[in-house]
């Protein structure tokens, strides 16, 4: 997506990404790829660069169109939306779950259990491989210096290293989901109108 | 007002419903949807309109994309509609006949006045 075009769709692609920097949109790269992206489509076409560069317009009034369409009424859209579907006093409980949520989710102590967690899952997950290769290791009659199975046997560290290993991977990826879940709540809740507030449309 | 400029407007307004409504035949990228648009005659709309529309669409979850090998170039992003899209094309459907509905009774009472 990024090879170099026509110098005349690369001027252009330059200054509308240097334009639609002045609207702080939260996804400029995408953008910029996507308009590269339609851009090469048209050039497949045939289209000669110079008049796709001149049916997109200025290159300063597209990333205005761009910021328009993504930041104009966006707040007001979501939270209609989310009123229509649910109702006021419905709408109004949702947004104390989420606020619950978040300082909940979000906390501290929450954040501590949950690293924690996911630390020990790492731990477990790497122990199952371990116990592969110390017992493939032992019974090929070449034990690792310095390890031990403990009160397994080579062939049942083998035969068992699968389970550590499948837990340690569900705890990582529980964890993950949290992270997730997280970064999802906070993304809801950031206000999107200070975005709107920066554009100088 | 001039009569461009209310064409210009009109058709802004309803193009969200009529990229939802040509996606929901099939899956299409964006110079194709312009180059559909632009058969319809007073609903051509111009790059500059539809990409940000298509993106802003993306975002608001009515589109979703996916990348596909193209014979003449480089990778195409395919847009298609989402079950919320799905939605949104059901409820702007609604909406445009009760505005289609309006409008035809205003002309036909403008007439027998």
């Amino acid at each position: 997506m990024t090879q170099p075009f026509h110098p005349a769709v690369d001027r252009y692609m330059a200054r509308f990404q240097t334009a639609l920097r002045r609207y702080h949109l939260p996804d400029e790269a995408e953008i910029a790829a996507d308009l590269r992206g339609h851009i090469a489509e048209a050039l497949a076409y045939g289209k000669p660069a110079e008049s796709v560069v001149e049916s997109l317009g200025p290159a300063d009034g597209l990333a205005r169109a761009y910021a328009v369409e993504l930041l104009m009424g966006a707040p007001n859209r979501e939270s209609r939306e989310s009123r229509a579907e649910l109702g006021g006093v419905s709408f109004a409980i949702r947004r104390l779950l989420i606020i619950f949520g978040i300082v909940a989710a979000g906390g501290f102590a929450t954040a501590i259990v949950a690293l924690s967690l996911g630390g020990i899952s790492l731990v477990v997950a790497l122990m199952g491989p371990t116990m592969l290769v110390l017992g493939v290791a032992e019974l090929a009659g070449a034990p690792v210096p310095g390890s031990s199975l403990g009160p397994f046997s080579p062939l049942a560290a083998i035969v068992l290293s699968p389970v550590p290993f499948a837990i340690g991977c569900a705890g990582l990826w529980a964890f993950w989901r949290y992270i997730r879940f997280l970064a999802r709540l906070l993304v809801k809740t950031l206000p999107r109108s200070g975005l709107i507030a920066k554009a100088t449309l | 007002m001039q009569e461009g400029d209310w064409t210009s407007q009109l058709r802004r307004g309803v193009l969200e419903l009529c990229v939802l409504s040509l996606l929901r035949a099939q899956p299409s990228y964006g110079y194709e949807i312009v180059t559909w648009l632009a058969e319809s005659g007073p609903l051509a709309a111009g790059e500059n309109t539809l990409y940000p529309l298509l993106r802003r669409l993306k975002t608001d979850r009515y589109l979703a994309a996916d990348f596909v090998e193209s014979p003449i170039g480089p990778p195409r992003q395919y847009y298609r509609l989402t079950a919320r899209g799905q939605e949104r094309l059901a409820a702007l459907e609604i909406e445009w006949a009760a505005v289609a509905r309006a409008v035809e009774h205003c002309l036909s009472k403008g007439k027998v006045i």
